[in-house]
């Protein structure tokens, strides 16, 4: 046996050290993840305002001239009981019988998963994606490293109508766009506190309409709404520490 | 047998053996994703290609047991680096990140690393297809997944209805990922109750390249050729997997939710996937490169004609 095999190989430094770092790596390495996980792990903050009282007339373009209803989802759809959806229907001008709709949740349970996109969900729902791109956002009112953030823009064609779809998350008072994006800044260790949200805002119009026609009323809904939801209803980034 | 071959098989048995030793330490680091892509190739017929993986992989060692056993035995030093980084993103996609995902492709960097300590960078080399086999097993996340075929899965329904559309007494239209047929006597929806229907089997496809391009040592240019043409007819095997799907919905009426239509279509898919990577791999590019020729074999032709002349 021995002639068959170079044992000083077998014994080489090279080796040995492979040896000695998988071995410990196989018994060591997983309980010291969960003791660091366990140690740094966020915790929940709760929402300084409930999205169940979202106030409508802090949208100046949507407050005069248009119908809102708010529309209801079972939580366990949505994924948590802090959400507003509200459809708008116009009813003077040129937004007359338009449709448009925002859509809000918050999420707070570091363990929450984050949603699905419209782009994903909404084909299970009947659409065919037309257009999936990045938008940029320009909200003056907004801290100034936030006044022009990227969000995602989505063309759905439903068949009897089609929609313009702006959404863009916040996580921990950052703006993400991506799924990714948003696990990514979840898990970055820092804040004591989580939480992420997804802003939604969608403009439905006729199938062989225009979208760029109703892009800037997607946008101006979009744009109305992130300032309020960060300044009133949002955990402030102090918190968060 | 003289003293060099002898060492050359104690140095060859001597790898063998460190990297069993440490594929065995690797397989208890990762213990657990293991037996999570092992579940879900065993609950998922999406993902049962993971199941063969490994008898492609003892394939591919055998028909490239040649080359192995030729290959020199230099282990380095840079496969501790390789070990390390495998763990060092093993931890971080479980925490902070993660990663599920990540976490199960950090396999491949200690694999690399075990087999550069063990073996050296020759037998690393050849190990690649190996490698890219255990990349195609590891199942993506779902919504992963699902984000990432939007855009094939849209022209691959859309581009079926369109063909639909064109055969006598069918008409087909696409209502978001569903497509639904009409003929004189019989309506429904094609793949009925089936995630991503119109993008499925896409790894298993991939899985099937890779062997058949791999089974032989080929030359650069055709790995290349084989490479560029590898998306093309992973999806047009998609394409085709759906249509014959839809195919048998529309004229075999079997019932919507039957098994038969999904198996019925995958192994006919799979039989024209494995034909197109052999047409690429055996076809003669004369007009590109010159490949498979053995050069002994074309100069003794040559003398012969001339010696004839």
């Amino acid at each position: 046996m021995y002639d068959k095999v170079d044992i000083k190989s077998l014994i080489s430094v090279r080796f040995l050290t492979a040896v000695a770092i998988l071995a410990l790596a196989s018994v060591w390495l997983q309980p010291a993840i969960q003791r660091l996980a366990m140690a740094y792990e966020k915790k929940p903050i709760a929402i300084c305002r409930s999205l169940l009282s979202f106030d409508v007339s802090t949208l100046p373009s949507f407050s005069d001239g248009w119908e809102y209803k708010w529309l209801a989802a079972p939580a366990e759809d949505v994924g948590t009981r802090e959400y507003a959806h509200i459809a708008f229907l116009g009813k003077t001008g040129s937004t007359r019988h338009t449709r448009a709709e925002l859509f809000i949740t918050y999420y707070s349970d570091p363990r929450d998963k984050v949603p699905h996109t419209p782009e994903v969900c909404a084909r299970q729902a009947g659409a065919i994606v037309k257009k999936l791109s990045t938008i940029t956002l320009d909200i003056p009112q907004l801290k100034p490293e936030y006044q022009r953030i990227d969000a995602r823009l989505v063309f759905l064609d439903y068949q009897k109508f089609s929609t313009v779809v702006i959404y863009v998350f916040c996580v921990e008072g950052q703006f993400k766009y991506s799924r990714g994006q948003v696990r990514w800044a979840m898990a970055m260790p820092g804040n004591h506190y989580v939480y992420f949200s997804k802003i939604e805002a969608a403009v439905s119009y006729p199938t062989d309409g225009d979208p760029e026609q109703v892009l800037p009323l997607c946008k101006r809904l979009i744009c109305e709404a992130i300032p309020v939801l960060v300044a009133e209803y949002f955990p402030q980034k102090q918190l968060l520490k | 047998m003289n003293n060099q071959t002898q060492s050359f098989e104690k140095a060859g048995k001597t790898a063998i053996i460190k990297f069993v030793i440490l594929l065995a330490l690797s397989l208890w680091l990762f213990w657990s994703q293991i037996t999570s892509i092992v579940s879900a190739s065993l609950n998922s017929s999406e993902q049962t290609h993971a199941l063969a993986v490994p008898v492609a992989i003892l394939a591919l060692f055998y028909c490239r047991r040649k080359a192995f056993s030729q290959s020199r035995v230099n282990s380095s030093g840079w496969g501790i680096l390789l070990l390390i980084a495998g763990i060092i993103l093993y931890a971080a996609a479980t925490w902070p990140f993660n990663y599920g995902y990540v976490r199960d492709l950090a396999l491949l960097p200690v694999l690399a690393g075990i087999i550069l300590i063990a073996c050296g960078g020759q037998v690393l080399k050849l190990s690649v297809p190996m490698l890219l086999l255990v990349i195609l097993a590891i199942p993506v996340g779902s919504r992963l997944y699902a984000s990432l075929v939007i855009r094939p899965e849209t022209i691959t329904i859309s581009a079926t209805a369109k063909l639909l559309d064109l055969l006598p007494g069918v008409r087909a239209w696409v209502k978001g990922t569903d497509l639904y047929f009409s003929t004189a006597d019989s309506s429904g929806i094609v793949a009925l109750a089936e995630t991503n229907r119109g993008s499925r089997l896409l790894l298993t496809f991939a899985v099937i390249g890779v062997f058949i391009t791999f089974s032989r040592i080929r030359s650069l240019w055709r790995i290349i050729a084989v490479a560029i043409a590898a998306s093309p007819i992973v999806f047009f095997g998609n394409f085709l997997r759906f249509l014959s799907w839809a195919l048998i919905d529309i004229y075999a009426k079997v019932n919507t939710l039957s098994d038969l239509p999904r198996n019925l279509s995958a192994i006919f898919a799979i039989l024209v996937v494995y034909g197109l990577f052999v047409l690429v791999c055996e076809f003669s590019f004369k007009f590109l490169v010159e490949d498979n020729k053995p050069l002994l074999v074309t100069k003794t032709a040559e003398n012969i004609k001339t010696n004839v002349r």
